[in-house]
């Protein structure tokens, strides 16, 4: 039992070193193909994300921060043109009817947009409709407060660029 | 059974028309009390709107009422919270209905998501 026991020693011994180096050869190439099929899995993940749901709802997405902005200006100037008792009851309707159709916009594509986002990525739709979120809140308080007209139409272009660019430095973030 | 009457002017300028912004819900929230309301089950809530509300966004909707929906879960948070708009004019109703359903939505979608397509290449 003992010689036995001796005999395999020996044998270790001398061929330690290749024994550990083929455990370490051994042990790099499953790291080797775990991370490569990690990295595989998010290179497709993010070619899915980038040809499923982003390029292909490029175009809808310019075209809502366009029409957006047109609204908004159509909204500030017509909103604005009222100057005398604001708060009486007929001026009340024409703000309201003005900022739900602000809102209907929110309410269209980009909601949708929106859903398709939430099932894919839970923080990025929260990043996303907060960001809509904030330019709507940003528009109706500037609409529901008395100020310069020409202040707020200049303070809007910065605000609305602010916006969009918020917006795209968010959806390109998964890639 | 209790009822509490909270009342939205309080939680805005009186100058202002319209209810906008999450810190401002969150603030309001603070005002009413919101979260010992919640924990006393024997309380309903009725929330009313004043004459001169022209929008109620969704933003301020999350900061005032997304814990309380949170917590509640949509069949008790709708028969603890009832919404008058009564002194709202007519025509104004409406618009308000949207908003409250478009903050309520917001709610459920923020509780119920769970990265489907995502789990897919997991």
């Amino acid at each position: 039992m003992f010689e036995f026991s001796f005999e395999i020693y020996e044998v270790s011994k001398e061929n330690l070193v290749d024994y550990l180096g083929t455990i370490l050869v051994l042990i790099l190439f499953i790291i080797e193909r775990v991370l490569n099929g990690r990295n595989q899995k998010k290179d497709s993940e993010r070619n899915w994300y980038l040809n499923v749901i982003v390029q292909p709802n490029l175009e809808e997405l310019k075209s809502f921060f366009k029409n957006y902005k047109r609204v908004t200006i159509e909204s500030f100037k017509y909103l604005y043109s009222f100057t005398p008792e604001k708060n009486n009851k007929v001026f009340l309707n024409i703000k309201s009817k003005e900022f739900d159709r602000i809102k209907d916009l929110r309410r269209g594509e980009i909601e949708t947009f929106l859903l398709l986002i939430n099932s894919f990525d839970v923080d990025l739709y929260s990043s996303l409709s907060t960001v809509i979120r904030d330019m709507e809140d940003w528009i109706i308080k500037k609409a529901d407060e008395e100020l310069d007209i020409e202040e707020v139409l200049y303070d809007f272009e910065d605000e609305y660029s602010f916006i969009v660019n918020e917006f795209m430095k968010h959806l390109y973030k998964p890639i | 059974m209790n009822e509490k009457i909270i009342d939205l002017a309080q939680a805005k300028k009186s100058s202002s028309t319209a209810y906008a912004g999450r810190p401002e819900g969150e603030e309001a929230r603070k005002i009413f009390k919101l979260d010992s309301i919640d924990k006393d089950k024997s309380i309903k809530v009725e929330v009313v709107f004043p004459p001169n509300t022209t929008s109620l966004n969704p933003s301020f909707f999350l900061g005032l009422f997304f814990k309380s929906y949170k917590r509640l879960g949509k069949k008790r948070f709708n028969d603890k919270f009832k919404f008058n708009l009564n002194s709202v004019e007519v025509s104004i109703k409406e618009n308000i209905r949207k908003d409250i359903s478009d903050g309520i939505e917001e709610c459920e979608r923020t509780i119920n998501s769970n990265n489907s397509i995502r789990a897919l290449f997991k």
